[in-house]
């Protein structure tokens, strides 16, 4: 037995042809989104005033082939020399300066020799003036010079999860010193 | 039967020849002379965004170019000054000068001014001033007279034949070393004056590298 299934004509306006969509919006066929659509591609969006994409290649093959004229290409880039506006004391362009600091891991309180580079860490040693370690330092210590500069690192301060101003901060960092001070610092850790 | 080439298609080949000989002569000539540091780094003058006038500060007004260029005796790197240097003097010297704006500017918004690079030495090449400066070498040998430039232009190619040139034979351009700021010296007897240098050259110990790692760290 053979079935034969016959479409209705379909009647004139009517779209031929397997029908798709790209959203509900395009489905449900809302005037706002027929406005949206035809903002969005207008006919000949895509062309210049008078310069058809072909033209607009020829156009830019010849300031191509004029540019190439000049070698403009083979120059040095121009670069610049940034000094200080007022340059701080103490600190030679080219030269490393050198602190003393400490860190404290799991188990005490590491000193440490800290090079810098324009104000920027990029090394640490042990204290050679601590004579327990003679300059030693571990692994991790000397590691965590890296930790300055990972990209995931906080950008601001916080206290609890809100963040804070930097003013707030020095705010703080006063309470903390004035509520301290009759003692002279017992009983306060930073880590 | 005619000749299908007329008489002087004879010497065609050799002119031909020719031709092309005197093309590439030409191109090599024009790519040394045209492509090479000697003319596209020489004379390499860009505008500052300060019309600094050298022959002005440094010569005619007599200040010494560590006045300026501060730690180029101590450090590798020789720096350029920073806006309050200048204001030392123009604080009193030509306080309205519209020349000075961007000095006051920077003074006043700790914003560094832009000068724009003359001499760079790409990045795989070392190179420190304190070493050369401390051994009586002097600017003008590597930068040219700049204390007579109202626009310091870059006067010495910096390749890496040149470094060498001077690294074989230091005792060309060693001088005593009061003399190292001040690019006006020439010797009264250059014959004594070589004589001081080869000894010199070798009661300092200079030994300036001509080994690859020496400048290629
Ligand atoms: C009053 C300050 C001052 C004095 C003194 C001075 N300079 Fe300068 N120098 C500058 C400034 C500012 C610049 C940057 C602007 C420029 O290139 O003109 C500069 C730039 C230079 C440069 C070019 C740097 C580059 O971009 O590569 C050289 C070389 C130089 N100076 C050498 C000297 C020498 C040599 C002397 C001593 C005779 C000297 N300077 C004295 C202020 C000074
Ligand atoms: C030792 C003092 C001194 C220092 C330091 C100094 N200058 Fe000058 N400057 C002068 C004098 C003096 C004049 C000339 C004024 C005149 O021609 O009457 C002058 C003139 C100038 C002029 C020309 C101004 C005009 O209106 O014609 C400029 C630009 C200038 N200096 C820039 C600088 C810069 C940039 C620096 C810092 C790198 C600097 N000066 C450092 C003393 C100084
Ligand atoms: C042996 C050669 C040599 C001598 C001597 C020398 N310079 Fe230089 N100078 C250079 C080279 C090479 C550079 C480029 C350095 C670079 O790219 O790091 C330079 C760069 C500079 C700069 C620009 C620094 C910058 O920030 O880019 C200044 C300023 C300068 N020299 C000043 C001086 C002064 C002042 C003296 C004399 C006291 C001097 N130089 C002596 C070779 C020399
Ligand atoms: C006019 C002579 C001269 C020129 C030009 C010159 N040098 Fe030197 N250079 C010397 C002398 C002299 C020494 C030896 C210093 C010493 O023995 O202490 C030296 C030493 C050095 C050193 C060894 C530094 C150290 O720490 O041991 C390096 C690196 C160097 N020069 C790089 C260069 C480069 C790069 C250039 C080219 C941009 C250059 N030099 C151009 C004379 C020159
Ligand atoms: C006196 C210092 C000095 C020594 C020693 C030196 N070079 Fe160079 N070298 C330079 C400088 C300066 C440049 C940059 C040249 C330029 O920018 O034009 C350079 C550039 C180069 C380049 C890049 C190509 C070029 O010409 O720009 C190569 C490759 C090179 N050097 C190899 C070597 C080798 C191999 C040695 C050992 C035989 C050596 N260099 C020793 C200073 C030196």
């Amino acid at each position: 037995m053979k079935i034969e299934v016959t479409h209705p004509e379909p009647k004139p306006g009517e779209p031929v042809g397997a029908q798709y969509w790209r959203s509900l919006d395009e489905y449900a066929d809302r005037p706002e989104f027929k406005e949206w659509m035809h903002r969005e591609f207008p006919q000949g969006a895509s062309e210049l005033d008078g310069v058809n994409r072909r033209h607009f290649l020829k156009i830019m093959a010849a300031s191509f082939a004029v540019a190439g004229v000049g070698l403009t290409g083979c120059r040095r880039p121009e670069s610049y020399i940034l000094p200080f506006s007022k340059q701080p004391e103490g600190s030679i362009p080219g030269l490393p300066v050198y602190f003393s600091s400490s860190m404290p891991d799991g188990w005490d309180n590491l000193p440490l020799v800290v090079e810098t580079h324009q104000h920027r860490p990029t090394h640490l040693e042990g204290n050679p003036l601590y004579q327990p370690y003679g300059s030693g330092l571990t692994a991790q210590a000397s590691a965590s010079v890296l930790d300055l500069y990972d990209p995931d690192r906080m950008t601001s301060s916080y206290r609890g999860t809100r963040r804070i101003t930097s003013a707030q901060v020095r705010d703080l960092l006063q309470e903390t010193a004035d509520k301290f001070a009759p003692t002279r610092g017992q009983g306060l850790r930073f880590w | 039967m005619a000749n299908i080439f007329p008489k002087w298609s004879n010497a065609l080949p050799a002119k031909v020849v020719l031709a092309f000989f005197v093309l590439a002569v030409s191109a090599v000539a024009g790519v040394t002379y045209y492509f090479t540091p000697a003319y596209s780094r020489v004379g390499y003058m860009p505008t500052q965004p300060v019309a600094f006038n050298h022959y002005l500060h440094a010569e005619q007004l007599g200040l010494d170019c560590r006045y300026c260029h501060s730690f180029v005796d101590v450090s590798g790197h020789s720096n350029v000054p920073d806006a309050a240097s200048c204001m030392a003097c123009h604080s009193q010297v030509r306080r309205e000068s519209p020349l000075l704006a961007p000095v006051r500017e920077s003074y006043a918004s700790g914003m560094p001014i832009e000068w724009v690079r003359i001499h760079q030495v790409p990045d795989y090449v070392y190179f420190n001033h304190a070493v050369h400066v401390n051994r009586g070498i002097s600017c003008v040998e590597c930068h040219g007279n700049v204390n007579q430039m109202e626009v310091v232009w870059h006067d010495k190619p910096l390749t890496m034949a040149w470094c060498l040139e001077c690294h074989r034979a230091p005792e060309l351009a060693i001088r005593p070393l009061d003399q190292v700021y001040n690019l006006n010296w020439t010797p009264d007897n250059p014959h004594a004056h070589l004589e001081w240098a080869v000894e010199a050259v070798v009661n300092w110990n200079v030994n300036p590298p001509q080994s690859c790692s020496g400048c290629h760290r």
